[in-house]
C-alpha cells in the first residue's frame, strides 16, 4: 500500500470512528451498575414498606439548578423515612457527577442505576432510571423497551427483587416515551411481559406519559392495580408538568402521567398520594424538586 | 522471532486490550476500572513508541513521543476523572503530537489517525479546561472514540511493522538504489 493510500485509509477509519461515536451518543448503558446490598445504613422506622416515586428532571443542557433540586429530593427521602425510591431521568453530569450515587450516599440506601439515554464517556452526560433501597436487591434486570420516533431516545425498564424483612418484593422503575399511542401501548406491553407474574408483590413505578384514560393503560389497569387511583382517588391529580422549576406555587400542574402500580401477589395499600406538588422555599425564591410531581404510597406486606 | 516482533507483538496484544477496555468504557461507563486496564495496557505500546525513537529523533520528538510512558499511568491513577482532567488532556495531546512526529515517515496511517486524535485531546482540553457547557461540551468525548480506533491501529500496524531500526527499503518514498 502506498503512503497516500494508507493515509486515505486512515482517514477513512477515522471518519467511520465519528459515526461510532454518533451511533454510542444515546445508548442505553450494557447492563446495570450499583450496590445491590450491603450500602444501606441507618434503622427504618416501623411500619409498612414505604415507597417513593418520582421522575426527578435530568434537566440536560441547563441542568437548571440541579443540585439544589438533589438536596430537596434527600431531604424528601429523609422525612418519609422511605424504604424503596423509584428514580427516572436520574442524571451524571461532569459538574455532580453521578447522581444516584450522592441520592444513595446520602439516604443511606442500597442502588442501582441503568443509563437509559446519553453517554457519560461519550458527551458527558447520560439519564437513566434507579432503585433506591433500604432492603438489600437480588436479581437485578433490566429490558430495553420499544423505542419511539427519535432515534436517540430509548426507554428502558429497571428491575430489582427486595429482600424485605416480610418477604420478597419487586420494584420496577420506568419512564415510557409519549410519542403516539401505538408507541405506548408497545412499552406498556412489552413492560408487562418484563414483569410477568411473580407470585410475590410488585411496586412499579414510572413517567408513563400516558394518561389513565388511554387504551393501554385502561388495559393495564385491568391487571395490575393503579395505587394511586384505587386507594386515594381524591388525589388521582395531575403530577405534570411545570417548565420552570422556579415557579412560584401558583403555576399548576396539568396532567398525570406519573403512577406506582402493584403487580403480582396482593398486597394492602396502607396510604398513597402525591408529593412534591408545590414548590418549596429556598432563599428568596421558590424551587421545585422537578418538573413532575412525585408520589408515596405505603404498602403493607404482613400476611 | 526476533526480539523486536516478540516485543512488538506483546504491545500490540496490549493495544488490543486497551480498545477493547476503552470500548467497554464507553459503551457501559460506569465502573473506572475499565478506564484503570485500558491505562494501564496502553503502557507497553507507549513504551515501544518512545524507545523507537529514543536514539533517532530529535529532542523535543523524542520528549513528546515519551510522554505516553506518563500518559498511561497518571490516566490509571486518576481513572474516572482522566477524562476531565484538563492538565493529563493537555499531556495526552502532546503524546499523540510526538507520535505523529514520529510515525510520519515509516508509518503514514499511524501518523494521520495520532493527529486527528491529537485533535479531538486538543478539543477536550479546551472544553474541560475552559468549562465550556452542554451541548458543546459533548464533543469531548470524541476523544474516548478516537482513542479505540487509535490503539486498534497501532496495534495492527505494530505487528505489521514490528519496532526496530527501519531498513530504507520499508520507508515508502526513499531511495532503494545506492546513492551515485
Amino acid at each position: 500500500m502506498t503512503r497516500g493510500r494508507e493515509a486515505a485509509v486512515a482517514v477513512l477509519v477515522c471518519v467511520a470512528t465519528l459515526g461510532m461515536w454518533v451511533l454510542v451518543a444515546s445508548r442505553p448503558g450494557l447492563w446495570p451498575s450499583g450496590c445491590e446490598r450491603g450500602c444501606a445504613t441507618g434503622e427504618r422506622v416501623p411500619g409498612p414498606v414505604r415507597v417513593v416515586q418520582l421522575n426527578m428532571l435530568h434537566g440536560f443542557p441547563e441542568f437548571d439548578r440541579l443540585p439544589g433540586r438533589v438536596d430537596l429530593i434527600v431531604a424528601e427521602v429523609l422525612r418519609l423515612d422511605a424504604d424503596v425510591v423509584l428514580l427516572e431521568e436520574v442524571p451524571w453530569t461532569v459538574r455532580t457527577g453521578g447522581v444516584v450515587d450522592e441520592l444513595a450516599r446520602r439516604t443511606g440506601m442500597n442502588h442501582v442505576f441503568r443509563r437509559a439515554n446519553g453517554n457519560r464517556r461519550g458527551i458527558l452526560f447520560e439519564e437513566g432510571d434507579a432503585i433506591l433501597s433500604r432492603f438489600p436487591m437480588r436479581d437485578v434486570a433490566s429490558a430495553e423497551l420499544p423505542r419511539g420516533t427519535d432515534v436517540f431516545e430509548h426507554r428502558i425498564a429497571l428491575a430489582a427483587t427486595l429482600d424485605t424483612p416480610w418477604g420478597p418484593l419487586g420494584a420496577v422503575a420506568t419512564h415510557l416515551s409519549g410519542d403516539s399511542a401505538d408507541v405506548s401501548a408497545a412499552q406498556i406491553e412489552a413492560l408487562r411481559r418484563f414483569v410477568g407474574h411473580p407470585r410475590y408483590p410488585v411496586v412499579i413505578g414510572g413517567d408513563f406519559n400516558a394518561h389513565g384514560d388511554s387504551p393501554p393503560l385502561v388495559a393495564l389497569a385491568r391487571e395490575w392495580t393503579d395505587v394511586l387511583g384505587r386507594a386515594n382517588p381524591a388525589d388521582a391529580a395531575p403530577t405534570c408538568c411545570v417548565d420552570d422549576v422556579t415557579a412560584p406555587p401558583d403555576r399548576q400542574l396539568g396532567e398525570r402521567v406519573d403512577y406506582v402500580w402493584l403487580a403480582g401477589a396482593t398486597a394492602r395499600i396502607a396510604g398513597v398520594h402525591r408529593i412534591l406538588v408545590q414548590p418549596l422555599r429556598v432563599g428568596d425564591g421558590w424551587l421545585r424538586v422537578s418538573d413532575h410531581a412525585g408520589l408515596f404510597a405505603a404498602i403493607d406486606l404482613t400476611r | 522471532m526476533t526480539p523486536c516482533r516478540v516485543v512488538g507483538g506483546f504491545a500490540a496484544l496490549c493495544a488490543l486490550g486497551a480498545a477493547a477496555a476503552t470500548a467497554i468504557d464507553l459503551l457501559q461507563d460506569a465502573d473506572p476500572r475499565w478506564t484503570t486496564a485500558a491505562n494501564l495496557l496502553l503502557m507497553p505500546l507507549a513504551a515501544v513508541l518512545a524507545a523507537s525513537v529514543w536514539r533517532t529523533g530529535r529532542r523535543l520528538v523524542r520528549a513528546l513521543a515519551a510522554l505516553g510512558v506518563v500518559v498511561g499511568p497518571l490516566g490509571a491513577v486518576l481513572g474516572d476523572h482522566a477524562g476531565g482532567t484538563w492538565w493529563w488532556l493537555a499531556l495526552e495531546t502532546a503524546w499523540w503530537v510526538g507520535v505523529t512526529q514520529v510515525s510520519w515517515r515509516r508509518r503514514p496511517g499511524l501518523a494521520v489517525i495520532s493527529a486527528l486524535a491529537a485533535a479531538s485531546a486538543l478539543v477536550a482540553t479546551v472544553v474541560t479546561g475552559l468549562t465550556v457547557a452542554e451541548p458543546i461540551a459533548s464533543a469531548a468525548g470524541v476523544r474516548v472514540a478516537m482513542t479505540i480506533a487509535w490503539l486498534a491501529w497501532a496495534s495492527v500496524d505494530l505487528v505489521a511493522r514490528p519496532p526496530g531500526r527501519p531498513k530504507a527499503a520499508s520507508i515508502p518514498g526513499a531511495a532503494t538504489s545506492p546513492a551515485p
